[in-house]
């Protein structure tokens, strides 16, 4: 029997090519999306789980509220580690980790520039299981100055040679000696390090202020401890630990700063949570985000059920041509069930072929999907099991889904009624299929608008008027390699007429940017505020084109400009400052340092110094001018940019600073800010295209089967005298009617979502309306287009023909 | 063998209640040849269909091999219907999609037959109907005549004690219709029975007894001589 289904199936298949190709097609693309996705989201999912204790690793975070200013980062202080595995018995480990970039590392002559620089506590591996190929995970750390490299950095560094033992420079100051060797660190790690060398190595390792946050902590829990309540004995623990300097930090004690209002505390975050939840200051590598995670399931299961509408819709609209079939099966001695079973199976071979061409399809596809996704996913017989497994699962329920519908339509067709051809009447309208076309067309428009959104926000974010000058910007980076020839190197780039400025900094647009608690001297010490600082020599005012708003800029005229401050708008609002000649700011410090008192020498206008997701934080700008400022923001004229590069390493090259030149623009120092939402656009714009595409190949194979069954109406119309233009009219008045009433439907739909995401934009457009219209406008005319074509075939035809065919 | 009580078989629209049958009684023996005649709309096909178990009547009873099966479910009577019954259509009612062969195989499958069993069975019934040499063909390869073998193959295949033909000649000329009569008459001296409406009075001929049905009621029963 089953063979005799298939039979048939298989035959059917290749007698109605048009049919199966556009259910086979759609299908496969359906199912490729739902596969990519899914293959996409078992990545997200996996992150951080390959380590063995993965359950009972817990990352610190740090959180509160200074004045009116919220912060909450990965960034810890020096002692918490040590406080925490003395007083807590239910912390098994715990070490602290800190990644730095832009090291250079000299082995022999050769010097590398690294990014993921990293240094942690020597229990490290006792907390992640990364697996070392050379070394002992318990002694490769403990001493100062040893370091362990990953295999490809080892590679890099000594080619052939074995690196254990060796050493290696550190920044032209510190040797290393090479004691371990690890594999690789998987992509789907929320830390990655090139290089791991010991905390003792760094002088900061043994730091005593609890005020001073700028390594990650993570520790191990014995197993079965409740985190929540191991959480709730962090507030005494904060307290005994921090109170006293707290009043060395800000002057007052632990009571009062509470009673103002003002928090200061810590939080356990789950290892497993980080990648797809966290999104706090001091993330280590770029992490996903679980909305968009959603989003992308939810979009790839609608193109999939668009397919499998199609499949549906194709399948009923043509089932005149099966009733016949149905019929004589039925009049032989065929159940009803065996009839449901038999076009089911039929839904099976279909979804089996799209499977076979979905997985084309991933293979195909994968390198561009992995470009646009920042992933590394590959689909062979290594992929996880499960995910394997998924395959006949995704069958089974897609041709469940796709052919149950059919299968209950047609298997209950009266066999009296089909060998009588009483059936014939009145199955070119029917209206769970108007209702399928109409959710079909909905869901592809909202993903139309969407996508007009997200580039409408994007090209305004593109526009925005930053407060400073972004285009033809060039970073030199690791400046302080230069040494005592800063000013010389200055000089020699400023005597080059294309060249209109130039500026040494810390800190740029782009980049994580540091803080600290300051206040107004003589004011309440309750009255602290968090300021983001920026460190800066003369220049970079002229050079970002920021402007002033109020008093000055650091100038060489003013001896004392080295303690002065410059405050933006965001931070004279924050501190309550009308007045900049009447007040001065304090800058909190911990011993030994001393609390800094600065005049305000001027006000900036507020610039985006972050990105548009945010609003602008308030700000405090210091005057350096040595070689702490580790890079040189140049402003060029834009004709010649490759020119000037070349012009720019020649100088760097004849200062001999032995380091390499390395640079970047602004524009890509702050590219990182929309990496997420470009990534969404191109996301969102491949499968709203693919909805819509789907969409319009299941309208096709729907337009040409009513135009085929009313070939007998159209030709007893033209008999009757009408125009091909009244055909054409009649034939597409249907579809268009569709396609207006999806608009309607998905408009709010689509307004809410897209209000919703611009919502995480700090600086949003309104909603834009022409997104609404273009999307109508679009899916009018490729609805129009698909049946226009079929329409005017039909109206063109010679109505005998028509005629004649019954 | 079939026996009829005052069958009566209504159709309702929304506007209109049309008779189809209308206290319709008769019996059929075993073996026997019958033709129902009578013109358009006089309610033919529907009284065969109610014969065929494809259909219930709307009042009266219907004795089915002495079951009274006039209330049968569906179910109930696809069952009766693949082991007792064998149909041959006016227009044939092959499935394109199938070969000759695995049309005629089909009421086989239904009843759940070995498939080596099937293949000499089938084999049989085509070489009998002279059709074998063109099994592996599809019905839209066959001419009229020879689709309408294969119908005829397909409804004997399963040895049915009755075969209900729907003007069976109706779409083939002459020389072809001559064959398929001869085919019936045929499977009828070989003891099946054969119930057969037509328009045509010389198929009519082939029969031993014909009703004439005018309006849904039996205006007269026929019996012809040769058959007493």
């Amino acid at each position: 029997m089953l063979k005799n289904f298939f039979l048939t199936s298989y035959r059917r298949l290749l007698r109605q090519p048009g049919f199966s190709l556009i259910n086979i097609f759609g299908l496969a693309i359906g199912l490729a999306a739902c596969l990519l996705i899914l293959l996409y989201i078992t990545d997200e999912l996996s992150y951080d789980r390959f380590h063995e204790k993965a359950d009972r690793i817990y990352r610190v975070t740090t959180y509160g509220k200074f004045g009116n200013n919220e912060f909450h980062s990965t960034y810890t202080p020096a002692p918490f580690a040590e406080a925490i595995i003395r007083e807590f018995p239910e912390v098994e480990s715990v070490t602290r980790l800190m990644v730095l970039s832009q090291h250079s590392v000299r082995v022999g002559e050769k010097t590398f520039i690294e990014d993921r620089f990293a240094y942690a506590d020597s229990v490290f591996f006792d907390v992640f299981s990364f697996e070392l190929i050379e070394g002992d995970p318990k002694r490769a750390l403990t001493e100062p100055r040893t370091i362990i490299l990953t295999e490809s950095t080892a590679r890099r560094y000594f080619g052939k040679e074995d690196p254990m033992g060796k050493m290696i420079i550190e920044n032209d100051m510190h040797h290393y000696r090479v004691t371990g060797i690890a594999k690789d660190i998987p992509y789907n790690s929320h830390f990655r390090f090139n290089a791991l060398a010991s905390f003792t190595s760094l002088a900061w390792h043994s730091n005593k202020s609890w005020f001073n946050q700028s390594a990650q902590t993570y520790l191990v829990f014995a197993k079965g401890t409740d985190v929540t309540l191991t959480e709730e004995k962090l507030n005494p623990f904060i307290y005994r630990n921090i109170k006293d300097q707290l009043f060395q930090f800000i002057g007052i004690s632990f009571e009062e700063f509470a009673k103002s209002g003002q928090t200061y505390g810590y939080n356990f975050q789950k290892l497993t949570d980080i990648h797809l939840l966290s999104n706090l200051d001091g993330e280590l590598e770029a992490n996903g985000n679980i909305t968009y995670v959603y989003l992308f399931s939810l979009i790839a299961l609608f193109i999939l059920l668009i397919a499998c509408i199609n499949f549906m819709n194709l399948s009923t609209a043509r089932s005149v041509s099966r009733a016949k079939e149905v019929g004589i099966r039925k009049v032989l001695g065929s159940q009803r069930a065996d009839i449901i079973f038999q076009f089911l199976a039929e839904s099976f071979v279909y979804v089996f072929i799209a499977m076979i061409l979905a997985v084309l399809l991933i293979e195909i596809s994968m390198p561009f999907f992995n470009h646009i996704s920042n992933k590394h996913l590959s689909f062979s017989f290594n992929t996880p099991s499960y995910f394997l497994l998924s395959i006949p699962v995704f069958i089974v329920i897609t041709g469940l889904i796709a052919g149950s519908y059919p299968a209950f339509f047609m298997s209950a067709f009266q066999p009296l009624q089909v060998i009588k051809g009483q059936f014939f009447q009145g199955m070119t309208k029917n209206r769970p299929r108007s209702l399928l076309v109409l959710f079909q067309y909905s869901i592809s428009i909202v993903l139309l608008i969407s996508t007009f959104v997200i580039f409408s926000q994007l090209k305004f974010i593109q526009k925005k008027n930053m407060g400073y000058e972004k285009e033809n910007m060039l970073i030199i980076k690791r400046v302080h390699g230069l040494n005592t020839g800063l000013q010389v190197f200055k000089q020699k780039l400023l005597q080059h007429p294309e060249i209109l400025n130039a500026s040494y900094t810390l800190d740029l647009p782009g980049d994580d940017f540091g803080s600290n608690s300051m206040g107004v001297a003589g004011r309440p010490l309750e009255e602290v505020n968090l300021l983001m600082v920026m460190f800066a020599d003369y220049d970079l005012l002229e050079t970002l084109g920021i402007k002033l708003s109020e008093g000055r800029w650091f100038s060489k005229d003013f001896g004392t400009d080295s303690s002065a401050v410059i405050l933006n708008e965001a931070a004279m609002r924050a501190l309550g400052i009308t007045d900049l000649n009447r007040e001065k700011v304090i800058r909190h410090a911990t011993p030994p340092y001393e609390h800094l008192v600065s005049p305000i020498i001027g006000v900036v206008e507020d610039f985006h110094f972050e990105s548009l997701h945010k609003g602008i934080r308030p700000m405090a700008i210091y005057l350096r001018n040595d070689g702490w400022l580790n890079r040189m923001v140049v402003k060029v004229k834009g004709e010649k940019l490759q020119e000037l590069i070349q012009v720019m390493e020649k100088e760097w090259n004849n200062m001999e600073t032995g380091q390499p030149f390395t640079y970047t623009t602004l524009d890509q120092n702050m590219a990182s800010f929309y990496q997420n939402d470009h990534r969404t656009r191109i996301i969102y714009t491949i499968f709203s295209l693919l909805a819509l595409f789907v969409a319009s190949l299941g309208l096709f194979g729907l337009a040409a089967y009513t135009t085929e069954s009313r070939t007998k109406e159209i030709g007893i119309r033209k008999v009757l005298g009408a125009n091909i233009s009244k055909i054409i009219f009649m034939l597409t008045k249907e579809f268009t009617k569709y396609v207006l009433l999806a608009n309607l439907i998905a408009w709010p739909f689509a307004f809410w979502l897209a209000d919703n995401w611009l919502n995480n934009f700090a600086y949003r457009i309104a909603m834009p309306w022409s997104a609404f219209v273009g999307a109508a406008v679009l899916s009018f005319a490729i609805a129009l287009l698909t049946v226009f074509f079929l329409a005017f075939k039909a109206a063109r035809s010679n109505p005998v023909n028509a005629l004649k065919y019954e | 063998m079939i026996r009829s009580e005052h069958l009566s078989k209504v159709f309702r629209t929304d506007e209109v209640e049309t008779t189809a049958l209308n206290d319709v009684s008769f019996e059929i023996r075993k073996g026997e040849f019958v033709a129902i005649m009578g013109p358009s709309g006089c309610g033919k096909s529907t009284l065969l269909n109610i014969l065929g178990l494809l259909d219930n009547p709307t009042g009266g009873k219907y004795f089915f091999l002495d079951k009274d099966v006039s209330k049968s479910t569906e179910r109930q009577r696809a069952n009766l219907r693949k082991f007792n019954i064998g149909f041959v259509f006016q227009n044939f009612n092959l499935i394109d999609e199938l070969t000759v062969f695995e049309n005629v195989e089909l009421p086989l499958i239904y009843l759940g037959m070995p498939a080596r069993e099937r293949r000499t069975r089938v084999d049989v019934v085509l070489e009998q109907m002279q059709i074998s040499h063109r099994s592996k063909h599809f019905p839209l390869q066959l001419s009229g005549g020879q689709q309408q073998r294969v119908a005829v193959a397909r409804a004997v295949i399963a040895k049915p004690a009755l075969i209900l033909a729907d003007e069976p000649t109706g779409n083939l000329d002459s020389v072809h219709g001559e064959e398929v009569m001869n085919l019936l008459n045929d499977l009828n001296n070989n003891g099946t029975t054969i119930i057969m409406v037509t328009h045509s009075q010389r198929d009519a001929e082939y029969s031993q007894r014909v009703i004439r049905l005018f309006d849904g009621q039996i205006i007269n029963e026929n019996i012809k001589k040769s058959a007493l």
